[in-house]
């Protein structure tokens, strides 16, 4: 069984990647290599929904930023939401909503 | 009268020191020059923490200490470096190690002078470490005065009426400790190991009614320094072994990871939240762990290092029932 699965969805200019499992070193490749054969310049916005990911570590972490920095400077958006409360707490310690956008839930992350 | 000043420089580099290498180091440099290397001094200097079982420990030169687990396995506390006042301080420093053990329940530890090992009988034989080894290991002691007692009987059984020519002193401490070993293994360097500690140590801490948020970050801080230990320790050589144990003790869980790597100065580690380093993608495994648990303290050494890591627990009030 895979340890992190994803679905992805549109909504208007939005992709959207539900995640499910644990994000963490031997799973970080699915998240990476999943957005970078979904990305499409068309898209304005890419939203992470984090609701059925149980735990998180560094490599974790590393790989949202990795993502973060395929579409820095191109005038898209990552938006993460949805965090677990353990995963939230390390997504602090990162402090990534220095330099990315965390919503609570989908209804704020698309609007 | 050296031994007497020994003690007291012992006693008094304790209240600045938890580390029995640098003391008995400082020892060494204070007394080498008084010894003159006509006479050196042996000695097991160990810290023993009772909060947590750990008993920190450097033998200058003496006999070992005998460690029989509650499992019957069986240890030695074996000579880390040379005598003080044996060698200079450059010497003796570099040849002294520093090496720590954790207590779990039922472990005993003897300690004792040359005086039992030399014990002679009517025929000048010596008792030696051997035979008293394996009275320690043969024997089942109810307390620590029953191992004293034991090999006390056993030298009066062996030496009759022969008269001793040194002193004999013992010390004997049997753990009362409640900790548990709840995993350890022994695994190549190869991260897919992860996945399975992560399964079996969830499964193990959540047994033992750990509350499910304290399981997601000691298992947090197991990944990571294990993926430290493999990539950054062994360098990912696969001959080489990672050793990852977890105590749990109390409302207090230990973790162990140990790899066969030259070891690193951990207070170099750049700060990740440094407005240089906030967007990279390395660098905030040792940062995490250290914000979720109580102590974390590296042992390096110039063939291996050791995390040792505490987290205070919190155990769920009722157990989940399966419907």
């Amino acid at each position: 069984m895979q340890k992190l699965t994803i679905e992805t969805r549109n909504i208007n200019d939005m992709m959207i990647l539900d995640l499910k499992g644990i994000l963490d070193i031997n799973s970080k490749g699915v998240l990476i290599q999943n957005f970078k054969s979904m990305y499409d310049d068309n898209y304005s916005r890419f939203l992470l929904n984090f609701a059925m990911v149980t735990r998180i570590d560094s490599s974790g972490v590393n790989s949202i930023i990795e993502i973060y920095d395929t579409v820095e400077g191109k005038d898209k958006e990552i938006v993460l939401y949805n965090l677990a409360e353990h995963v939230g707490k390390i997504l602090r310690f990162a402090q990534l909503h220095r330099f990315i956008t965390i919503k609570r839930n989908e209804t704020e992350a698309i609007s | 009268m050296y031994v007497a000043m020994a003690k007291a420089v012992i006693l008094s580099q304790l209240r600045n020191s938890n580390s029995p290498k640098a003391i008995l180091c400082h020892l060494n440099d204070l007394l080498y020059d008084l010894l003159c290397r006509q006479y050196s001094i042996t000695m097991i200097l160990g810290i023993l923490d009772t909060s947590n079982g750990s008993f920190q420990y450097a033998n200058a030169g003496h006999w070992p200490g005998i460690v029989k687990g509650s499992n019957g396995d069986v240890r030695l506390l074996n000579p880390t470096g040379c005598p003080v006042g044996f060698a200079r301080s450059e010497r003796f420093d570099e040849l002294l190690e520093e090496h720590e053990f954790y207590f779990s329940k039922g472990d005993v530890v003897f300690l004792y002078t040359d005086g039992v090992i030399e014990t002679m009988n009517g025929n000048e034989n010596i008792f030696g470490f051997e035979r008293l080894k394996n009275l320690i290991v043969e024997t089942q002691f109810e307390s620590a005065v029953d191992i004293s007692r034991e090999v006390e009987f056993a030298l009066y059984d062996f030496s009759g009426s022969s008269e001793r020519y040194d002193d004999i002193t013992m010390m004997s401490i049997i753990s009362a400790n409640e900790s548990r070993k709840i995993y350890d293994n022994t695994f190549s360097s190869d991260l897919k190991q992860i996945d399975r500690i992560e399964s079996l140590m969830t499964e193990n801490l959540s047994a033992h009614q750990i509350d499910n948020e304290d399981i997601n970050e000691i298992v947090l801080a197991m990944k990571e320094m294990v993926a430290n230990a493999v990539i950054h320790g062994n360098k990912s050589d696969a001959s080489k072994n990672i050793y990852v144990c977890i105590e749990l003790s109390g409302n207090e869980v230990f973790l162990r990871v140990l790899d066969q790597g030259g070891g690193f100065d951990p207070h170099v580690i750049p700060d990740p939240l440094s407005e240089d380093a906030l967007k990279r993608t390395h660098g905030r495994g040792i940062f995490f762990a250290k914000r979720i648990v109580d102590d974390l303290k590296y042992v390096c050494k110039s063939d291996s290092t050791e995390v040792i890591i505490k987290k205070n627990v919190r155990k769920r009030e009722h157990a989940e029932v399966d419907h």
